[in-house]
C-alpha cells in the first residue's frame, strides 16, 4: 500500500488531502521526540521519510499536518485489504500491516494475464477503500517485492522470468533484503555497489565475505529465491520500547518502567500465543549511545515474572556511567508460536503465571486501566512517555 | 612427596577424578587435584564444593606429603606420556616434578591448606547396592533430567527406597522416566526420598566397575557412594520433587503397539525435516498404521512416512518433540513398545511390551499441542511491533 497510514488519514479527513501529512510522534513544535511512522507523498517532497526523528521532520516542514497513529483503524483497513487479496489466490502471505505476497501462478488465468490480475487487484482495492496500492509481479518473492517498490505510488511493475538478471543487476545493493547499514558499508568498501556487482562474484567469495548470509545474498542477487508463499511468516522477535520526554535517572523509576514494559510485552506474546527463549534489554543513554544485553532461557517463556526477573538483573548489572536514560526497551526473540510443548507439572509450576492470566482477563473485560501492578501505579506513563 | 607409579594406573585414576573439576570457577584452587601420599597409598581428590571424588591407589612411596596440582596440565602431560613408570616428587617447596625416561616436567602447585576440606559426615541411612543395578537405573533415567536452573528440583534424579523396592525418576517436565527395581532389599530405616544431582551420578557411572557392589550412605543433606578404592560425596538437591504419581494418567484407554527400531529409524529420517526450533513431528494413528509427518515452514521442507502398527482405536492425531521421543525409545531395550494414549493434549505412557517380573519401567511424554488454526488469520499488529523478515 502507498503511504498506508497517511493515505488512510487523508481518506478519513478530506481536508488533509493534497497536503503533507505526517503520522508519528507528537512533534511539540520541533521539541518532540519519537519518529515518523509514515508520511504522505506530499510530505516526502520536503525530504521527510519514515523512521526519521519527528523533530527533523518538523524542521523540514513545520506547516505539515502531524497526526498521532490510530493503530486500530489501520488494522481494520488492513484486514479489509487482506480479505480482498484472499479472493485472488488461496496462498496469501501477509508480510506486514500493508504488504502481502500472493501466489497467482495457478489463478491468474481466471483474470487473463498476470498484468490484468495485478490491475484488477489494484482496482478492487481502490474501489473498496479508495486507497492506492503498488504491485510487483515476478517469479520470486524477493524480486516481486523490489518491483512493487519501483513505481510507487500506484505502480505496477512486471518482471518476466527471462529478465530477472537484467532487472536486478543495475539496482542499488541497498535494495537487497537483509542488507542493513553495517553490511552496506562493508559491501561498498568491497566495491559492491549494485546487485549485479554481487552477482558477478563467485559463490565461494560471497560466503567468505559475508558468512552465513553471504550465500543467501548471492542467491538473491542471481535471482535465486526458492521460498514459497506460506500463510504467514513467523515473527522473529517481539519488542516494546519507550523514549522518555525527559531523560530519566532514578533506578527505581526505571525498573518500574521495565516492569511495565515486560507486562505489556508478555501480554502481547500471550495474545498472539508466542513464547520466547531469549530476552534482550535495550538502553539508550542521554548521549544517544545504545546498548543491548541478552539472556537466554532453557525453555520457552511468556511469563512476565520470569522475563522481568532477567531484565531487572541485566539492568542492575549495567553500568550507565552516571548518564541519564533516554530510552528503554525489552524484546523477546527465538520465538515459538502456537504449537506448544505441554508440561507434565503445569499445574504446580506455573502458579506464578496465573497472575498474568488473571490480569489479562480483567483487562480484556474491564479495560486497559482497570487493573495494574501496584508498583507501576505511580508511574505516570501517559503524560511523560513517548511510545514508539 | 615422592612416589613412583605406572602411567596407565595414574592416568586412569586422574581420568576418574577430573570429571568433577569445575570448568569455570572463581576459586582457582578448585581447578586443582589434591594429591595426598600416606602409608604407600596415594589419594587423588577433586571437588567443586558440591560434589567431591576421591580415588585411592597403592604406590611405591618414598616420602609422604600432599599438594594441589593444576588438573588440566597434569592430565594433559600424563595422557601424552608412553606407558612407563613415573617418578613424581616435590621440588623447591612449591613445585612438583614428573620424571620419566623421556624427560622431566615441572609444574607449579598450590598449598594443600588452600584446598577445601571436605567434611564427610556419617549418613543416617546406609545400604549396599549392586553396581550393575545402580548403573542400569541411572542410565534409564538420567537422560530425562532437566538442566533448567530455574527448576532446581528437576535437575537431579529422584531416588526413593521402600522396604522392597528402589525407584529412580528423572524428568524435565516434558518427559519423565521411572524405573522401579525389586531386586533390592532396603535397609531398616527406609523409606527414603532424595534428589541426587546428575553430576554425582555421572561421576559414579565413570568410576563404576561392573563387578563390585557398593555402599551408599545418605545423610540429611548429602549422599556418599563408597567403592573399593573410591568415594563420591555429593550434596543433595534441596526442594521437593514434583508429585509425579499424580501426573501418570489413569484413563489412557487407547493402546498403540509398534516396533521400536522401526519407529526410531523412521523418526530419525522424518525429524530431519522438522523445525529445528521445536523438532515437532505429527503422528496420525489408524488401526493398522502410523503416519509420521514433519514440516519446516521456514525452509519449505516436509516429510512423511508410514509404518505398520496396531492401534486399539479408530483414529488419533498427536504431536511430539522428536528428540524427546527418540530419547525415550533409545532407553527401552525391547523389540515392541506400547504407547497408552488418550488424546492429542494428554501425556502418553510408554513402556516395553514385556517386562521382567522384578523390574518395571515407565516413561511419560507430553505432546506438543498442534495448532490447527488456518494460517493467515493473525491479529493485527501495530507497525514496528513485530519485526518480520
Amino acid at each position: 500500500m502507498d503511504a498506508f497510514f497517511a493515505a488512510i488519514e487523508q481518506h478519513d479527513h478530506p481536508e488533509y488531502r493534497g497536503k503533507p501529512v505526517i503520522v508519528g510522534a507528537d512533534p511539540k513544535a520541533g521539541k518532540g521526540r519519537g519518529v515518523v511512522s509514515t508520511c504522505s507523498y506530499e510530505a516526502r517532497k520536503y525530504g521527510i521519510h519514515s523512521a526519521m526523528p519527528i523533530s527533523h521532520a518538523w524542521k523540514k516542514c513545520p506547516q505539515g499536518i502531524y497526526v498521532f497513529p490510530r493503530g486500530q483503524r489501520y488494522g481494520q483497513v488492513s484486514r479489509q485489504i487482506m480479505k480482498i487479496l484472499n479472493e485472488y489466490s488461496p496462498d496469501v502471505e501477509q508480510l506486514s500491516i500493508d504488504e502481502a505476497f500472493l501466489d497467482i501462478s495457478s489463478t491468474y488465468k481466471f483474470y487473463g494475464t498476470p498484468r490484468q490480475t495485478g490491475e484488477k487487484i489494484k482496482a478492487h482495492i481502490k474501489a473498496e477503500t479508495c486507497l492506492t496500492a503498488s504491485v510487483g509481479i515476478a517469479p520470486s518473492k524477493f524480486i516481486a517485492k523490489i518491483a512493487s517498490d519501483l513505481e510507487k505510488p500506484d505502480g505496477l511493475v512486471i518482471v518476466e522470468p527471462d529478465n530477472v538478471i537484467d532487472f536486478l543487476s543495475p539496482l542499488d545493493i541497498s535494495r537487497m533484503w537483509g542488507v542493513g547499514e553495517k553490511t552496506l558499508v562493508h559491501m561498498n568498501n568491497l566495491g559492491i555497489k549494485t546487485i549485479g556487482d554481487l552477482a558477478s562474484r563467485s559463490e565461494k567469495d560471497a560466503c567468505d565475505l559475508f558468512g552465513k548470509s553471504g550465500l543467501h545474498f548471492w542467491q538473491l542477487a542471481r535471482g535465486i529465491d526458492k521460498r514459497t508463499i506460506g500463510g504467514h511468516v513467523a515473527a522473529k522477535s517481539i519488542s516494546k520500547e519507550i523514549t522518555f520526554e525527559t531523560d530519566k535517572d532514578s533506578d527505581p523509576e526505571l525498573i518500574n518502567i521495565l516492569l511495565y514494559l515486560c507486562n505489556e510485552l508478555t501480554r502481547e506474546m500471550r495474545k498472539k500465543t508466542y513464547r520466547g527463549k531469549c530476552v534482550t534489554l535495550k538502553i539508550r543513554l542521554a548521549d544517544f549511545s545504545t546498548f543491548t544485553r541478552s539472556r537466554s532461557f532453557t525453555d520457552w517463556v511468556n511469563s512476565s515474572t520470569q522475563i522481568f526477573a532477567q531484565v531487572q538483573e541485566m539492568f542492575t548489572q549495567f553500568d550507565r556511567n552516571r548518564q541519564k536514560v533516554r530510552l528503554l526497551g525489552v524484546s523477546v526473540s527465538n520465538l515459538e508460536k502456537g504449537e506448544s510443548q505441554l508440561d507434565l507439572f503445569a499445574h504446580e509450576i506455573h502458579q506464578r503465571d496465573k497472575i498474568d492470566v488473571v490480569l489479562d482477563k480483567i483487562r480484556e473485560r474491564f479495560g486497559e486501566k482497570s487493573i495494574t501492578r501496584a508498583s507501576i501505579l505511580q508511574t505516570d506513563y501517559d503524560s511523560d512517555w513517548i511510545r514508539d | 612427596m615422592n612416589f613412583t607409579i605406572s602411567k596407565a594406573e595414574f592416568y586412569e585414576a586422574l581420568h576418574k577424578v577430573v570429571g568433577v573439576v569445575p570448568q569455570k570457577t572463581t576459586i582457582s584452587v578448585l581447578t586443582c587435584i589434591l594429591l595426598e601420599l600416606e602409608n604407600q597409598q596415594l589419594r587423588l581428590t577433586g571437588t567443586d564444593l558440591e560434589v567431591s571424588v576421591t580415588i585411592s591407589l597403592p604406590v611405591k612411596a618414598e616420602e609422604n606429603g600432599s599438594v594441589a596440582i593444576p588438573a588440566k596440565l597434569l592430565l594433559e602431560i600424563v595422557r601424552e606420556l608412553p606407558d612407563v613408570p613415573l617418578n613424581i616428587y616435590s621440588d623447591m617447596g612449591d613445585k612438583i616434578v614428573i620424571k620419566t625416561e623421556k624427560g622431566l616436567y615441572k609444574l607449579a602447585t598450590q598449598p594443600r591448606e588452600d584446598f577445601p576440606r571436605i567434611n564427610i559426615e556419617e549418613g543416617d541411612v546406609s545400604f549396599d547396592i549392586d553396581s550393575k543395578l545402580l548403573s542400569r537405573m541411572t542410565d534409564k533415567t538420567i537422560f530425562a533430567v532437566s538442566n533448567d536452573e530455574l527448576r532446581p528440583a528437576l535437575t537431579g534424579i529422584n531416588m526413593t527406597l521402600s522396604p522392597t523396592e528402589v525407584s529412580f525418576v528423572g524428568t524435565d517436565g516434558h518427559r519423565l522416566s521411572r524405573i522401579v527395581s525389586r531386586k533390592f532389599s532396603a535397609p531398616d530405616n527406609a523409606p527414603l526420598n532424595i534428589i541426587i544431582p546428575t553430576k554425582a551420578l555421572n561421576l559414579m557411572m565413570r568410576i563404576l566397575n561392573s563387578e563390585e557392589s557398593l555402599k551408599v550412605q545418605v545423610g540429611e543433606d548429602h549422599i556418599q557412594f563408597e567403592f573399593a578404592a573410591a568415594v563420591i560425596y555429593s550434596k543433595l538437591i534441596n526442594g521437593s520433587f514434583p508429585n509425579y504419581e499424580r501426573v501418570i494418567p489413569k484413563d489412557n484407554d487407547k493402546k498403540l503397539y509398534v516396533n521400536r527400531e522401526l519407529l526410531i529409524s523412521t523418526l530419525r529420517r522424518v525429524s530431519i525435516f522438522s523445525s529445528s526450533l521445536t523438532n515437532q513431528v505429527r503422528f496420525v494413528i489408524t488401526p493398522a498404521e502410523v503416519t509420521i509427518h514433519s514440516e519446516d515452514i521456514e525452509f519449505g521442507a516436509e516429510a512423511k512416512e508410514v509404518i505398520p502398527a496396531t492401534f486399539t482405536d479408530e483414529w488419533m492425531q498427536i504431536g511430539y518433540n522428536s528428540t524427546y521421543l527418540l530419547d525415550i525409545l533409545r532407553h527401552i531395550d525391547q523389540e515392541q513398545v506400547v504407547f497408552e494414549l488418550k488424546d492429542g493434549g494428554s501425556a502418553a505412557i510408554v513402556y516395553p511390551e514385556n517386562q521382567d517380573a522384578d523390574e518395571s519401567m515407565l516413561m511419560l511424554i507430553m505432546p506438543i499441542r498442534i495448532n490447527e488454526e488456518p494460517a493467515g488469520n493473525e491479529e493485527e499488529t501495530a507497525e514496528g511491533d513485530v519485526e518480520q523478515e
